[in-house]
């Protein structure tokens, strides 16, 4: 004890110093760190059977100097192929493989598994990739096509435009693949139609109606046919060139001249235009729409737009088309949707078909299109019926999460579903 | 820094001038160093124990030769820090052969939260010794304590508490260097029961380990002489045991169970057995246990199993609990020669500290990256063990005697808790069985050597 006592400063300096550092503080340490990824963006488009280079890029963060690791690719979807299926990375960490999509599937997916030089697995790095294949529908949800909302198509001039997310685009090298269209008069593009003449008009959220005479490389403001509001207008263009303009609790208009001059068009015109105005060969026009709940839906003017007439259709209808030879053809709601045909300017309507679909269509729906002599009727929440005539009816697409229905230049046609991210392509062979 | 002053004045006036005063009454100092231990409901990251300084002056008041009041002063120094885990943000990597900058290494640092407070501590404690040589003085009271200075580096809004209150424990040896006075060591616990930062819910703490002397001859002229213990004659009714051992402990079972090992741990302290019959005694005591469990196995906690779909560590780390171990045991010497025994009864642990160590390996996979990491772990666990646990003991041992008043005590011992040592307030109230996680109790099985001392009268 008298030791102790007499030795107790040093054992209290031992004791401070030894107890607090005789435990490790907290710590993390990295033992090792590697980084794997395609050079090759995700989400590539292309046609199935077509060959992508692919590089996959390896940094080991602890080593930077060596790089190094061994890659094995695995195809997990699309059924294509790779030039090697196993590779090594060079020191800086690279390699590169040719990978051939394959007719499987739309979807393609590439999968890059790395080992270390011992043969110990670290990770994956998955590519994914888009094959689009003939003859078959092809669903995509992916910007900015799927979130399509108008389309033109100018056959002549093998252009075509698409307005999505308020923006205008063009069709590019590939059917799937878009260029957004920049020009400072196209601000916030709402809808987008064409004349005979190939014209293209474009109306715009802020009321505005821009046109390009040069097929879209540049755009001029029309006349405002609404000068003193500020919000979007519903935009048509009938099969004479005149262009048709409407607005809630507004008159709607018409436009002789490309958008300089506008003239009302009478007060019983609905100003919610779909494309329902025609001009037939015997110089009468004739229009579908009623304000309010009218069931006098077809009307006719002998005098250029000036006074009409209605008639009323069956079954609550929703949209016309007239064909080259000015048959009337009425979709309706009855049944779900029926098909009438008038060829009496309405005096008498003839069922020509029906189908019953999940839900029901509104007449935003670009419902008729047609191409290389055959009709292509979507019917929201039923699918895609194919007529040569429009008297005779076969179902072309079964899909009832159709909503709406386009066609390019090419005759690819654009379909796009209800959940407004999707879109369906489908190119039939020559 | 008046008051302090004023304070030690006094006790020095008080001590200089105590012959007049009873013969029971003497005075001193002790002085040696702090290891902060704060308390709070944390459960990750070290509170590091940092030595400071401790400084005490006491008078004693003796009733008789084993009980007695204490109090003095005594400022010192508490400082503390804790250390987390933490990593620098992933720095952008520049490949060497596309640019010229040099990237260093990846770094990982640590933050720390660091407070140093000077305490005045104003104790009032019953004294309880044991008169044998040295003689052991045991010691429990409550604090009263003023915050005299402080500075500090924390994350909270909080100014912390001027004052504090709590309990404090010692244990220490005196010996008598001549009649007047004595050589004192001790070591003292001490807790506050405040919480000095209400939103982190921190409470003083410290372990001091000090040494001092006692005055005594001057008191009196007929100084309590007999405390030395020269002229004592050994009682026979009571006996005193200092013994050390080893633990190991299996504190799992139930669903999991496979996940745990064994822990092994120290233990350290005395009994007191004092003579009910012929071949019967009362054992008490206290002793220092070092009790736990060994986990191995992947899991997302680094202390106990806990998988969801897929693990995030490889843990192989050591759960240890601290306890001041107080048992209260019959003891029944069997044999004809009377030098083996067996014992029971049951215990009250009080629970010191509880920590975390280890190592754990984190493997990261995502897509198109790989990570390894290793992770030494040190998390003090205060807040999720409760604060004390209770319950048996089973033992026996052998005692061999040595010279004349001495013998050796090698006895084997099972202690087993009755609750699970995991504080339900960390799991909503769930108990163990209601999560589907292995039960943790205290069960420990001790080996200790010990030497048997007798007591003087």
């Amino acid at each position: 004890m008298d030791g102790l006592f007499k030795y107790r400063y040093f054992i209290l300096l031992c004791l401070s110093g030894v107890i607090p550092s005789c435990t490790p503080d907290p710590s993390i340490e990295m033992l090792e760190n590697y980084n794997f990824e395609f050079v090759s963006e995700s989400g590539n488009k292309m046609l199935a059977g077509e060959t992508s280079i692919v590089t996959i890029k390896a940094k080991n963060y602890l080593n930077r100097t060596d790089n190094r690791v061994k890659v094995i690719f695995d195809i997990i979807r699309g059924g294509g192929s790779v030039s090697e299926q196993s590779v090594l990375t060079d020191s800086s960490g690279y390699t590169t493989v040719s990978w051939q999509f394959g007719g499987d599937s739309l979807d393609q997916l590439l999968r890059a598994s790395v080992y270390k030089l011992s043969g110990q697995y670290l990770t994956s790095a998955d590519l994914v990739a888009y094959g689009f294949m003939e003859n078959e529908w092809n669903g995509i949800s992916c910007n900015p096509d799927g979130y399509i909302t108008e389309m033109i198509a100018d056959t002549v001039n093998r252009v075509t435009f698409m307005v999505a997310s308020g923006h205008i685009y063009r069709q590019g090298s590939r059917y799937f693949l878009w260029e957004e269209v920049v020009d400072d008069n196209l601000v916030l593009p709402r809808t987008i139609e064409i004349d005979r003449n190939g014209v293209i008009y474009v109306s715009t959220w802020n009321g505005e109606v821009v046109k390009s005479t040069d097929h879209g490389e540049s755009w001029k403001k029309c006349t405002k046919p609404y000068p003193e509001d500020p919000y979007y207008i519903f935009m048509s263009v009938a099969n004479d060139n005149y262009l048709w303009a409407g607005k809630y609790d507004f008159p709607t208009k018409f436009s002789k001249d490309g958008g300089n001059t506008w003239q009302n068009a009478g007060d019983i015109i609905s100003p919610f235009l779909n494309g329902n105005t025609f001009r037939l060969k015997s110089g009468a026009l004739v229009n579908h729409g009623a304000k309010g709940t009218s069931r006098e839906r077809l009307n006719i003017s002998y005098d250029d737009g000036l006074t009409w007439i209605s008639r009323e259709t069956p079954g609550y209808s929703t949209v016309m088309y007239v064909n080259e030879n000015d048959e009337i053809f009425i979709g309706t709601q009855e049944n779900g949707f029926t098909i009438y045909q008038t060829i009496d300017m309405g005096a008498t309507f003839k069922k020509v078909h029906s189908v019953f679909p999940q839900w029901g269509t509104t007449m935003e729906n670009n419902i008729f299109t047609k191409w290389n002599g055959f009709y292509y009727i979507i019917v929201p929440g039923f699918g895609i019926l194919k007529s040569s005539d429009l008297i005779h009816y076969e179902n072309y697409w079964l899909n009832s999460d159709l909503n709406d229905l386009f066609i390019d230049h090419n005759g690819v046609l654009i379909a796009k579903d209800w959940d407004y991210k999707t879109v369906y392509y489908r190119k039939n062979s020559e | 820094m008046k008051q302090l002053y004023a304070l030690i004045c006094f006790f020095i006036v008080i001590s200089c001038n105590s012959v007049s005063y009873s013969q029971g009454l003497s005075a001193g100092f002790l002085s040696g160093i702090n290891f902060s231990d704060i308390h709070g409901n944390y459960c990750s990251g070290k509170w590091k124990y940092k030595s400071g300084a401790s400084e005490s002056i006491f008078i004693d008041y003796s009733i008789n030769k084993v009980i007695g009041f204490q109090t003095g002063v005594n400022i010192a120094t508490l400082y503390y820090e804790h250390v987390q885990y933490n990593e620098l943000p992933r720095m952008y990597y520049l490949s060497p052969s596309s640019s010229s900058y040099y990237i260093p290494d990846l770094i990982y640092f640590r933050t720390s939260e660091k407070m140093d407070f000077t305490v005045l501590t104003i104790p009032a404690q019953v004294k309880l010794s044991i008169p044998s040589r040295p003689s052991v003085n045991l010691t429990a009271g409550i604090f009263y304590s003023f915050i005299t200075d402080y500075s500090l580096n924390y994350v909270y809004s909080d100014e912390p508490s001027k004052r504090d209150f709590g309990w404090l424990f010692s244990t220490g040896l005196s010996y008598p260097l001549n009649d007047n006075m004595d050589a004192l060591f001790d070591i003292r616990y001490m807790t506050g029961r405040r919480r000095f930062i209400e939103q982190a819910g921190y409470k003083h703490g410290s372990v001091d380990l000090r040494f001092g002397v006692a005055f005594k001859g001057f008191l009196s002229k007929n100084s309590d002489s007999d405390q030395t213990g020269k002229n004592d004659t050994v009682s026979s009714r009571i006996s005193l045991t200092y013994k050390g051992g080893i633990n190991i402990s299996r504190n799992y079972f139930g669903d999991n169970s496979g996940s745990y090992s064994f822990y092994t741990g120290l233990s350290a302290g005395f009994s007191v057995n004092i003579k009910l019959a012929e071949r019967t005694f009362f054992q008490t005591g206290l002793s220092f246990e070092n009790t736990g469990y060994s986990l191995k196995d992947s899991s997302d906690s680094f202390h106990r199993y806990h998988s969801g779909l897929e693990p995030v560590y490889y843990v192989n780390t050591k759960i240890g609990t601290d306890y001041i171990n107080i048992p209260a045991q019959l003891c029944i010497l069997v044999g004809k020669p009377g030098n083996m025994y067996i014992s029971t009864g049951p215990y009250l642990a009080i629970k010191l500290n509880a920590r975390c160590t280890g190592e754990a390996i984190m493997e990261s996979k995502d897509q198109g990256s790989y990570s390894l990491r290793k992770i030494v772990v040190y998390d003090d666990l205060n807040g999720l063990i409760r604060n004390n646990d209770i319950g048996w003991i089973f033992g026996g041992g052998i005692t061999i005697p040595v010279f004349e008043k001495y013998s050796l005590d090698l006895g084997l011992q099972y202690r087993t808790g009755f609750r699970d040592i995991f504080n339900e307030s960390f799991y909503s109230g769930m108990t163990p069985y209601k999560r589907g996680e292995t039960i943790i109790r205290n069960r420990m099985l001790s080996f200790h050597f010990g030497v048997r001392t007798p007591v003087f009268r």
